[in-house]
């Protein structure tokens, strides 16, 4: 692959890795729950059947992107992709300020395990088909995302297939640490994945969204790099700002 | 909740998380869209616009939300702020 179109496969492998590992740590915590309360058959069997559903949503959009013309393609995928990353930025930025309360894959998984314990207690005859659709649940809703981010990160030029790769290396790499540890992922830097995601996600907005509008970029896929610093320098700079607002308001 | 509504909310919430910062975005979006259809503005015009139209949004929108408000309307829902 050339230098350049390294530069726009190699963030588009890191972006998708880097999200999709969010998502899968999200959806683990809610199968471990029900694996470790109800037992691993209903985990598996939704988790399996999760999957199905997705493999399916895969094969019906894949098709269809074929058909759309490149340019429509490039602008839809990039405004999604802006508004993806910019929430995530958003959030992420708001978190590291101490705004917004960081997520604890202890309490989510405290808090599922709850649930399921209530649910035992009242009727223990449909528990497993409860614990069943509760994983179905967590992988089928994380996993839209994850094919939502594999298809807006790849999908703009042709790097679907680097993005999915991505998305799997992610998978592998929680069920193994997750298989191996049997506990929620805790040590995971989920805000910082999401501030490094949201950025690179931001700059391939803007990227794919100029190139659907016909704006020719100085540069080309280099201009890629600008786009990342200016996110991150704003980002970091809004860090800052909104820890300054939190910290006034707090005294 | 059923199943698709379910999927459905989770599909809009991937995108729509601050409204302010959503709307800003087309609405940016929108303005480079005339700016490089209509009047045929150069590269770095339609292409600064841009980026410094979602930079400046971003600032905005976390500004907006870090702000303290007495009543009790955050502009991140409170279920985006649970994940």
């Amino acid at each position: 692959m050339e230098p350049a179109s390294w530069a726009v496969a190699a963030p588009a492998i890191g972006a998708a890795f880097a999200a999709s590992l969010v998502e899968v740590v999200e959806a683990f915590t809610i199968v471990l729950a029900v694996g470790t309360i109800q037992g691993w058959r209903p985990a598996i069997l939704g988790s399996i059947s999760a999957l199905a559903f997705l493999a399916a949503l895969i094969l019906a959009l894949g098709p269809m992107l074929d058909r759309v013309p490149l340019h429509l393609l490039q602008l839809a995928i990039g405004i999604l992709l802006l508004l993806f990353g910019m929430r995530w930025l958003c959030k992420a930025i708001l978190r590291a300020a101490g705004v917004v309360a960081l997520h604890d894959e202890i309490a989510a998984f405290d808090a599922e395990a709850r649930h399921l314990q209530d649910q035992a207690q009242r009727r223990q005859d449909r528990l497993d088909w409860i614990a069943g659709v509760t994983a179905f649940k967590a992988v089928a809703l994380e996993g839209v995302e994850v094919v939502f981010i594999v298809i807006a990160v790849g999908a703009g030029r042709g790097l679907l297939w680097p993005a999915s790769l991505g998305a799997i290396a992610a998978f592998v790499l929680v069920l193994a640490v997750g298989v191996a540890i049997h506990r929620p992922l805790a040590r995971v830097p989920e805000n910082s994945l999401k501030f490094g995601v949201g950025v690179m996600l931001s700059s391939f907005g803007v990227f794919w969204t100029g190139e659907g509008l016909g704006i020719d970029w100085p540069g080309h896929d280099l201009a890629l790099l600008t786009f990342v610093a200016a996110f991150l320098l704003v980002g970091l700079l809004a860090t800052l700002q909104a820890r300054r607002i939190a910290a006034r308001h707090a005294a | 909740m059923s199943l698709p509504r379910a999927v459905m909310r989770e599909v809009v919430g991937l995108f729509v998380g601050d409204q302010f910062i959503a709307a800003a975005t087309i609405a940016v979006v929108g303005i480079v869209a005339i700016l490089a259809k209509a009047t045929a503005a150069p590269t770095m015009v339609t292409g600064g616009s841009l980026l410094g139209g979602c930079l400046g949004a971003l600032a905005v929108g976390v500004w907006r939300a870090a702000r303290p408000r007495k009543s009790p309307s955050p502009s991140i829902s409170n279920r985006e702020k649970e994940r």
